[in-house]
């Protein structure tokens, strides 16, 4: 049960971070969106390419706890 | 619609529920609709197509709200989540290929396309409104099948479906309110109390369950209110059990596969308490990581998922506050 409370923290919190990102990062970086498609582009190509990321490590933390059930059982 | 009206729909929801489970427990007998409860010592035989009671009464309710004016974020919470309902039933009838059920369940999305019932500049929690015109709608009729799979993968224990997805509905039906999102607010509070009607006869020792019928609707409920409340960072927080569960028995299993064909099976059941497969290859799932230290009764491993999804959703409270608490 703490195994899942933690992952379920770990996902949240890195799906926090992702957004700090995107905004503290991404968005200041395309700054033009209005007048330029490319930079409007970019922006959703970017924070879609760091969402696709928060999957991933999803996705790793999912193969953690698979491989924590493993190993209590192993233990 | 006045708050006396509101809670009208809401008790009719639950009343409606509950006697109509009471008739599907009662009288359905056909073979092709039974299924037997393998979590039990006796496995008894029990009707599986008790979301039917809870698809007709969250729908007669939406309707007559719509009746009265609920417009087009009404009829889109009637006809979206009775188009899953159909797939969840066509399912529960005949077996589905694994790769086009995802792919049936991309239609539930196409009444909110055809009623342009959605705002394609979803509202990011730190980050505001970002405009994706052309990707919103394929998004949108991804998330159908995402989170019809997903809280398709936690209904497998008595009373799991309903209080995994209370938490949830509560906190969508809370903000939408408070937002000012009236027909979402009914839509999820509707749902909850047809839920709570359905829970009388599907907790542990269950008499019925609820089929794929009745956690297409759940699913395809939350994904409406989600959209048309513009709640979608919010929902897919609340939802994370959901999702992990969806993961692990992804990851675990290799691909899209059906459970039905996989032999092997993430828990046992012993002496009546569910005992995590020690066998290493087998599926990873929530319940099975549940047990994984002590075997543990059924109501127990039920409990423990919905303060699961409790904790993850004020997770999505929080989320939605970090966001800046906005005004419609």
């Amino acid at each position: 049960m703490k195994t899942l409370l933690a992952l379920i923290t770990v996902a949240w919190v890195s799906l926090i971070g992702v957004l700090i990102a995107i905004s503290t990062i991404i968005l200041p970086l395309t700054q033009g969106v209005e007048s330029s498609p490319t930079a409007g582009l970019l922006r959703v190509a970017l924070s879609l390419a760091l969402f696709a990321a928060w999957l991933v490590w999803l996705f790793e933390l999912a193969l953690f706890a698979s491989l924590k059930s493993r190993q209590g059982r192993d233990g | 619609m006045s708050v006396v009206g509101f809670a009208f729909l809401v008790l009719l929801s639950f009343a409606a529920s509950w006697m109509l489970t009471w008739v599907i427990v009662k009288y359905v007998r056909s073979a092709r609709l039974i299924g037997v409860d393998v979590h039990k010592p006796d496995r008894p035989r029990l009707p599986k197509i008790g979301g039917l009671a809870f698809t007709a009464s969250y729908s007669t309710v939406m309707l007559l709200h719509w009746l009265l004016g609920g417009g087009i974020v009404g009829l889109v919470l009637v006809v979206s989540p009775l188009v899953a309902a159909a797939i969840g039933l066509l399912e529960d009838v005949r077996e589905l290929n694994p790769w086009v059920k995802p792919l049936l369940l991309l239609l539930p999305g196409i009444p909110v396309l055809l009623f342009s019932a959605y705002i394609p500049y979803p509202i990011i929690p730190l980050v505001g409104s970002i405009r994706i015109t052309l990707l919103y709608p394929l998004l949108v009729l991804a998330a159908y099948t995402v989170v019809a799979n997903a809280v398709n993968s936690v209904d497998v224990l008595n009373g799991s479906l309903v209080l995994s997805t209370l938490p949830v509905l509560i906190l969508l039906a809370a903000i939408s309110w408070l937002v000012g999102w009236e027909t979402p607010a009914l839509a999820s509070l509707a749902l909850g109390a047809s839920l709570l009607g359905f829970l009388r006869y599907n907790w542990y020792p269950a008499r019925v369950f609820s089929g794929n019928i009745g956690s297409n609707l759940v699913a395809a409920v939350i994904t409406t209110v989600a959209i048309t409340a513009r709640l979608e960072v919010v929902t897919l927080v609340a939802l994370l059990p959901h999702i992990l569960n969806e993961f692990f028995i992804i990851v675990s299993m290799g691909g899209l596969k059906s459970g039905k064909a996989f032999a092997a099976r993430p828990i046992r059941v012993v002496k009546g308490m569910i005992v995590s497969s020690p066998r290493l290859g087998d599926p990873i799932t929530l319940v099975r990581l549940i047990t994984l230290q002590n075997p543990m009764g059924e109501a127990a491993v039920s409990k423990r998922i919905a303060l699961l999804s409790a904790y993850s959703s004020i997770l999505a409270l929080m989320t939605y506050l970090i966001g800046g608490v906005r005004l419609r």
